[in-house]
């Protein structure tokens, strides 16, 4: 018969157990299982697995070298130690937790930030189930991606293939009106963005219910409104069954109530109107919804795409027909569509992802340098320490004895370095929102990564100050200790001054980048768009109504400030409309998609734009309402016209019968943001047809303070009831760049935070440098070493390594500088300056920094440092 | 204590369970007889050495405890403390119950 214990059990109880400890424990244990054993092996068994349990108490695990008496008062001593410690020192300590703190937030932050970009549409319960349809559409000499798609598609997926468990599909209604319903106070909301959802949407995606549920949108004339907008609307959260109406006529009923959307979503509404609620031309060639398919848990989207092909056959073929152009609708995971390239139309705020990867290695480059800082400082204090530790160890101590040091005074400066960066951290997540515009949702806070990424950072933390004390633990010897010797320093010198080296490449590279984002900005901002943005104001119309704007116009022209009244369909970063145009080329009329615009006579005066050849629009010319067109340099390139002036365009008038003809070519003007290049533009007059829905004014730069009232006043006289809606065109000009702003405020937050660190670390390690070679100075003054000397001595080690860092920074500044510039169609060159100057700065943070221990060595008293030992 | 000090130069850890078991009729866990051991003897009432190894612990040696000049005294006081105590209990209440 087997009379052992169960060996699982046996095990454990020796994995846990103190060694010390173990023996007579373990053998405690056996004896009773031995009796035990002569009841039945079972009862044994269970009871030996008990006391084993039970045996597992804190004072039975923790390996101390316990022996009695002293030992307690030798713990006391600890912390009385590291506590005067800091006390004795209170600017190291003081930089050395801030400094930390300082490291351990921004990380944090910065973690939350990826974090929050990476889980882009993840709240959703299917989230990697869920894929968005778009359609691509390859002309003869070109290809549009669209994020729309046409109206039906979801749905015959659903029903003509089987891997498809559920669709859904929205439309974004354009530019919502909502009138409160009650007649005498009659109030107005238009800045809702509002999607029309069919009635799945809420099954399909996951949102929070207030009240209200997943049926709410079963039914036509339904409103799903999130807790923002239900407070807007009716000044309440318990909106349910509140009726408002939509553009005045159609009456809607509030039937649940969500939370608001979280900020990672690349889906951003404030109210869902069931879709049935409108008449809709529900055909294959209505490409205007947005259609999203949920596959089965089992099923592959490979098998989707290759039933594909029968869905759409149709459809294909009416496109082969009419445009001469093919059909396609690739499939895209929720998750993916914020890192994907911008589809026209599209809804989502996309980010690079390379941009991420660049953010994630600066947080790894703090934790690093924050650590290192933190490690240095603590040595370099610890070894002025170590005669104390010879002295505690000759009263009892034990070899462990600086270990408990490092241990208590780690302790001591968490409880402070936890709670501060803690504080900080939350500081900047709020002041990130409300300064830099950078959201972050706070479920990111509760994620699995960020929770999991963070104790990995507390953990590097207590796990880095075991190297300082596995360091300090090749001091076996009392004697050696008692004479403040750090035998083995020596050797670690070289692997501190790679580190301290690594971190000041990192703030080179910081520094250059931080130049390089600046000076991008100042470019676009400075660089001639080819028209004039300032001083500019745009009034927004929501349905252009052709003779009341220009009655509009005429009353404001008397305004006095205002320089210029012009109409342009062109909004910038509005989603630019593309028609099919027929222009003269050597092989007869090529049919073209290009972009383009309508605008009054004055538009081109108003903006400032350069006319190079031909003329403007003027009103002497009867022809230039219908069949006169303008077009850019790059429309003249493209289409291959030497002397563009004169030649045939037709177009949109086709259908009135008009051909027009090329009356002048214009400057280039950048109307989109310098992410994207020039395009070919035609630009022809407005008429009636063509709805109307911006005028530009040009102010005067000295305007009176009541001028947009005025104009306000004029706007509410021939509109009562629509919201006047305006800006300055370079705010507007900003708004585009915004995610570059998020960027660059990163970079100029990170780079003080890394200078300040860098220096923190120079820092250190010159203390550490100066302390280990106070003899060597001594003994160099003797001999007749002049004070000068010594400090170039200590100086000429920094920047030695200052060097090197150099050298390791500068390809990856090229690096990452070329591939945040290729963002941008138009940017700046690099040029050696950005390599050099972030050098020279460096090395003068250096000096600075290293020169308070340097001149402390070299003014020392060779008396003094003599008699060191 | 009183157990460690009864059982003379045989007090370990089953034993000392034992004798509870016996003698005071209550059933006490091996492990928290650990404890308390572990706590008076840094609290310097008791001293320990290693024993013999036997072949009932599969080989392993005991650790025999003993009581220290201070764990006597301490004993003592309490003891004394007890019984005084005790005295001052009149004859009468004794018989009520």
């Amino acid at each position: 018969m087997n009379t052992h214990p169960p060996q699982w059990a046996s095990r454990f109880l020796e994995w846990y157990c103190n060694p010390d400890l173990l023996e007579e424990i373990q053998g405690d244990a056996y004896e009773l299982y031995e009796e035990r054993l002569k009841k039945s092996k079972r009862y044994a068994n269970a009871k030996f697995v008990l006391d084993v349990i039970r045996f597992c108490r804190w004072s039975n695990i923790k390996r101390d070298n316990y022996l009695p008496g002293s030992s307690a008062a030798i713990w006391n001593l600890n912390f009385k130690m590291a506590a005067r410690n800091a006390g004795k020192n209170k600017l190291i300590f003081v930089i050395k937790t801030s400094g930390l703190a300082l490291a351990m937030a921004f990380s944090l932050l910065l973690t939350a930030y990826v974090v929050n970009e990476l889980t882009y549409d993840h709240f959703h319960v299917n989230y990697d189930r869920i894929y968005r349809i778009s359609s691509k559409i390859n002309f003869s000499d070109h290809i549009t991606h669209y994020a729309v798609t046409p109206l039906p598609i979801g749905r015959e997926l659903k029903e003509k293939v089987p891997e498809v468990e559920n669709y859904t599909r929205f439309m974004y209604e354009d530019k919502p009106i909502y009138t409160s319903i009650d007649p005498k106070n009659s109030q107005i909301f238009h800045d809702q963005r509002t999607l029309s959802v069919n009635s799945t949407f809420l099954k399909v995606f996951t949102y929070e219910f207030l009240s209200g549920n997943t049926h709410a949108l079963n039914e036509s004339n339904k409103l799903v409104v999130t807790e923002t907008t239900a407070l807007r609307l009716f000044g309440t959260v318990n909106a349910l069954g509140k009726l408002i109406h939509l553009d005045k006529h159609i009456p809607l009923e509030v039937s649940a109530v969500i939370k608001d959307v979280p900020s990672n979503t690349h889906l951003k509404f404030d109210a869902l109107i069931s879709w049935s609620t409108f008449d809709r031309n529900d055909e294959w060639d209505n490409l205007n919804a947005y259609n999203y398919i949920v596959l089965r848990e089992d099923a592959s989207i490979e098998a989707v795409r290759a039933k594909l092909p029968k869905v759409l056959a149709t459809f294909q073929e009416e496109v082969a027909k009419e445009y001469n152009a093919t059909f396609e609708a690739p499939f895209e995971k929720i998750a993916d569509i914020h890192f994907s390239g911008f589809l026209d139309e599209d809804i989502a705020e996309k980010k690079n992802k390379n941009d991420l990867f660049l953010l994630s290695a600066i947080i790894f480059l703090f934790v690093i340098t924050g650590l290192i800082n933190y490690l240095n400082l603590t040595l370099a204090e610890l070894t002025s320490n170590l005669k104390k530790i010879g002295v505690v160890r000759v009263f009892g101590g034990f070899t462990g004895g600086h270990k408990k040091i490092l241990i208590s005074e780690t302790i001591i400066a968490m409880l402070i370095v936890l709670p501060l960066a803690a504080l900080l951290f939350y500081l900047s997540w709020r002041s990130a929102a409300d300064y830099f515009s950078i959201q972050i949702d706070k479920h990111v806070l509760m994620s699995f990564w960020f929770v999991s990424i963070s104790a990995g950072f507390i953990f590097f933390l207590f796990a880095s100050t075991r190297i300082n004390s596995y360091l300090l633990s090749k001091v076996n010897h009392v004697v050696l200790s008692l004479k403040g010797k750090l035998s083995t320093s020596q050797s670690t010198v070289p692997i501190r001054k790679f580190l301290v080296g690594m971190q000041l490449s990192f703030c080179i590279i910081m520094i250059a980048l931080v130049f390089i984002v600046v000076d991008q900005f100042h470019f676009i901002q400075n660089s001639d768009k080819g028209f004039d943005s300032h001083h500019k104001l745009v009034v927004k119309f929501r349905s252009g109504n052709y003779s009341q704007i220009t009655t509009f116009n005429e009353e404001i022209k008397k305004i006095n400030g205002v320089a210029g009244v012009s109409i342009s369909s062109y909004y910038p970063g509005m989603v630019e409309s593309k028609y099919i145009f027929h222009v003269e080329s050597e092989k007869g009329m090529l049919e073209l998609l290009v972009p383009m615009m309508n605008c009054d006579y004055n538009y081109i005066d108003v903006m400032g734009i350069d006319v190079i050849k031909g003329r403007n629009f003027k009103e002497e010319y009867s022809t230039d309402i219908k069949g006169a067109y303008l077009i850019n340099e790059t429309a003249a390139k493209e289409f291959g016209w030497k002397d563009p002036i004169g030649k045939k365009i037709s177009g949109p008038y086709e259908t009135d019968g008009h051909e027009g003809e090329v009356v002048g070519l214009l400057r280039d003007f950048n109307f989109t943001s310098m992410h994207n290049k020039i395009e070919p533009l035609i630009i022809f007059h407005v008429n009636q047809d063509w709805g109307v829905q911006y005028v530009y004014l040009n102010l005067d730069p000295l305007h009176s303070a009541d001028l947009i009232p005025t104009i306000e006043k004029n706007f509410k006289a021939q509109w009562p009831e629509l919201p006047f809606e305006w800006e300055y065109l370079d705010s507007r000009y900003m708004s585009l760049y915004q995610k570059d702003y998020e960027m660059k405020n990163i970079f100029q937050t990170g780079l003080i935070i890394s200078i300040l660190i860098s220096c923190l670390g120079i820092f250190s390690i010159s203390a550490l440098l100066a302390s280990l070679r106070t003899k060597e100075m001594g003994i160099r003054k003797v001999v007749g070493a002049k004070a000068a000397q010594l400090f170039a001595l200590h100086i000429k080690s920094f920047v030695q390594f200052l060097f090197i860092s150099m050298l390791v920074a500068w390809p990856l500044i090229w690096y990452l500088s070329d591939q945040w510039l290729k963002n941008f169609a138009y940017h700046i060159k690099i040029s050696i300056w950005y390599f050099i100057f972030p050098g020279l700065i460096v090395l003068a943070i250096t000096l600075l920094t290293s020169c308070y221990h340097g001149i402390k060595s070299a003014m020392v008293s060779p008396v003094d440092t003599l008699k060191y030992e | 204590m009183i157990t460690v000090a009864s059982l003379m130069d045989q007090a370990y850890g089953v034993s000392i369970m034992n004798y509870i078991t016996k003698e005071a009729d209550r059933n006490v866990n091996i492990s928290a007889i650990h404890e308390v051991l572990k706590r008076l003897e840094r609290k310097g009432l008791l001293k320990s050495k290693m024993g013999g190894a036997t072949a009932e612990r599969g080989g392993r040696r005991k650790r025999y405890f003993v009581l220290t000049g201070n764990g006597k005294k301490a004993l003592e006081e309490c003891m004394k403390q007890k019984i005084q105590l005790y005295k001052k209990v009149p004859n009468f209440s004794l018989k009520s119950l």
